[in-house]
């Protein structure tokens, strides 16, 4: 067996896969150039590895950390049954995420979620730097989740992921680590022949400007038979290789919160098993933590937060045999409760991490769980407001809270002022004109 | 809108590369104008001002410009982040802010021309930040070690703070803080923290109460996530000062009767922590 045998050019070019055998065989193995990414009809959630952009002259073992990077992003999300995977190629111009964006989100079907992972790269002395950043688009959807209360349609309150992208420190990791990643890389080249260890394998070219595309034909307990595009050939990889390649996760942390963010929209797909959704869920959990307690002491409070809110968010998605428009249980709703409040501690001024919290907990304290009381709650808005006082999702969840203040489904005992002078002030609130362009030359 | 028309990071480095390329003059000679900064004045802006070397032996040390390329790596991705807040802010609250690159400007290491004088005129520009750096040699002893001093003045602070915090803040690269990581002493997430810090101020003063309350807020964020690289006297002022202003801005619009915006849902609260 001789890969090498594929021309370096094939191999920089081609990078469809990943189980889209099912749904679009033609498109595996074809060119997916920046200015021209594929986009696959099947696959709920397809992510977009951009090449990480370079700038210092980099050593050998410097590009090498670009693939090993993507190479564990690559087999971390493998494991998943409803995905594609594309290493991109820069060509000519510099390969642009806002670039990659437009090509890619028009054609994105309803339903279907598209990750960007790109990032840049610099390398002086024995030592090299990266920074990440990883950005999540749908077509005209956002990841939006609601709460009912007194189970009306017309009362719900809800929180919306923020589609920001979302960027992390910059890591440094020392030239050397990169050798004791070899051993779980070379399990990672290794293509067995049968689902086992032991059997016969061959390798993948160890090169480490070499970009693969990957078919995944058939799935066997924790092994993954794969294709190698275009080259057809093939053989069975374990996809814990580089999943549990921990070590470069833990000099990266953010791969644990792509992986995390893989499983979360996994969590979207419907159509897989209450086991294998409970495997996701796990494992998705598990991501986001082992995220959050890497990055501690890092310069990335709203990413640290984000990942404890998602972590909420795919507890309740990952709710058991719930039906959709069925309220979330007490117990998911108190686990997730949970998730929001350790969000609200990573980073106190975030308005995203207090909308869900208020949420979730306006939904609890709607069915009386409510230990610290509506009142406190009702303070927490007002924080929340005193914040971000604009936030147009914020005020309408105020107001609905307000509204169920009204209507006796919850009970505030301090009013210091009428409930529904509170809610003449949203209204004029939010259709006030606050939001026209700032007139100019009114700050002198 | 594009929140940031026809500035690139590549312009921006065009700046930056000065260090590269070493053709910045050593000496800080007399603050000169910035010549873009008239270009749309309705705009807020973050000025970004030329490097220098603060000695020929600093210019012609290996470690001094290993260091400034780190830190240029860190800057790099700082602006970025600046941009795309910048984008989300025209884009929310249709708040256009610029970055404006001064090729030749290069105040001195302490930023000893940011008179109140010159304060009020860059306020009245709307610059809510200029930021600018020197590399230097740090001698102790027989030990040496390159170091950057990173200034950054925030005009609208200093015209209508009244002195309750510094206006003008130097930070030293490397930090010398008790960060859980190395990493953190290279960072410079202070950038947008700052410029929030200004814009704030600016938009407190002009009664855009929403829009300053929430620069306060991020701005908070973005101060304690500079004090995990090492916290000082001065960033424990400037947080003390934010949250100070976002107390006072709130109180403000509670009672401002052309204000019809949600502060006036909050009860009144005394604004501890008056610095």
């Amino acid at each position: 067996m001789n890969c090498s045998s594929v021309s370096r050019p094939v191999l920089r070019v081609t990078a469809a896969t990943a189980l889209c055998f099912v749904f679009a065989r033609a498109w595996c193995g074809e060119m997916s150039p920046c200015d021209n990414p594929m986009v696959l009809p099947g696959p709920k959630v397809q992510v977009f590895i951009l090449p990480y952009r370079a700038e210092s002259k980099l050593t050998p073992p410097g590009r090498q950390l670009a693939t090993i990077m993507q190479r564990h992003v690559l087999f971390a999300a493998l494991k998943y049954p409803s995905i594609a995977i594309e290493e991109l190629t820069a060509g000519s111009a510099r390969c642009e995420f806002e670039r990659v964006e437009q090509q890619v989100v028009p054609r994105l079907s309803p339903g279907q979620v598209a990750i960007f992972l790109w990032g840049r790269l610099f390398e002086q002395g024995d030592a090299i730097r990266l920074q990440s950043t990883v950005a999540v688009r749908s077509k005209g959807v956002t990841d939006t989740l609601s709460w009912g209360l007194s189970g009306s349609a017309a009362t719900k309150l809800s929180a919306t992921v923020p589609t920001d992208p979302v960027t992390f420190a910059a890591r440094t990791i020392p030239l050397w680590f990169l050798g004791t990643l070899e051993s779980a890389q070379s399990e990672a080249r290794r293509l067995h022949r049968t689902p086992d260890s032991n059997s016969i394998y061959w390798e993948l070219p160890q090169s480490d400007e070499a970009r693969f595309g990957f078919e995944v034909v058939e799935t066997k307990d924790d092994w993954m038979h794969i294709r190698l595009l275009p080259s057809r050939q093939d053989g069975w990889v374990p996809a814990h290789a580089l999943a549990t390649g921990s070590e470069l996760k833990g000099a990266f942390p953010e791969l644990y919160f792509v992986d995390g963010l893989i499983g979360y929209h996994q969590l979207l797909v419907n159509s897989t098993s209450p086991a294998s959704r409970r495997r996701i869920l796990d494992g998705t959990l598990a991501s986001f933590d082992q995220y959050v307690q890497l990055s501690a002491g890092r310069a990335e409070s709203d990413a640290r937060a984000l990942a404890a809110v998602l972590k909420g968010n795919a507890k309740l998605r990952g709710q058991a045999n719930r039906q959709p428009n069925e309220p979330w249980s007490r117990d998911a709703l108190v686990e997730a409760q949970r998730d929001y409040s350790d969000a609200q501690k990573l980073s106190p001024t975030s308005t995203t991490a207090s909308g869900f919290y208020l949420a979730c907990t306006s939904a609890l304290c709607n069915r009386g769980e409510c230990p610290e009381g509506a009142d406190r709650l009702h303070a927490r808005f007002l924080e929340a407001v005193a914040r971000d006082p604009a936030n147009r999702e914020l005020l309408d969840n105020l107001n609905v809270f307000y509204g169920a203040v009204e209507r006796g489904d919850l009970h505030l005992a301090l009013e210091e002022k009428p409930i529904a002078a509170q809610r003449a002030i949203l209204e004029r609130a939010t259709n006030q004109t606050q939001r026209e362009p700032v007139e100019k030359g009114s700050a002198k | 809108m594009i929140s940031i028309p026809g500035i690139s990071i590549r312009a921006v480095r065009t700046v930056m590369s000065c260090w590269l390329l070493a053709i910045c003059p050593m000496a800080h000679a007399a603050l000169i104008n910035c010549a873009n900064l008239n270009l749309n004045p309705g705009d807020y802006k973050v000025v970004l001002d030329d490097f220098a070397f603060a000695s020929l032996p600093a210019k012609n040390n290996a470690d001094l410009a290993a260091l400034k390329d780190r830190l240029q790596f860190s800057f790099n991705g700082q602006l970025e982040a600046l941009k795309a807040s910048a984008k989300k802010l025209n884009q929310n609250l249709q708040v256009p802010l610029r970055i404006v690159t001064c090729v030749g400007r290069q105040p001195s290491p302490s930023g000893d021309e940011f008179t109140d004088e010159l304060a009020e005129h860059l306020s009245d520009e709307r610059v809510v930040v200029e930021m600018w750096g020197t590399l230097d040699i740090k001698v102790v002893g027989t030990t040496t070690s390159p170091r950057a001093m990173i200034g950054y003045a925030m005009p609208p602070v200093q015209h209508y703070g009244a002195g309750e915090t510094p206006a003008i803040h130097v930070l030293v690269y490397p930090k010398s803080g008790n960060a859980q990581s190395a990493d953190e002493l290279e960072n410079l997430p202070e950038l947008s923290a700052f410029a929030l810090v200004g814009l704030g101020t600016k938009a407190a003063r002009a009664s855009h109460y929403d829009l300053a309350v929430w620069a306060f807020s991020r701005a908070e964020a973005g101060i304690l996530d500079a004090k995990l690289g090492g916290s000082t006297a001065e960033l424990d002022s400037l947080l003390a000062y934010v949250k100070h202003i976002a107390c006072t801005t709130r109180a403000r619009a509670r009672t401002d009767q052309n204000y019809a915006g949600s502060l006036k849902l909050l009860p009144p609260q005394a604004c501890e922590g008056a610095p």
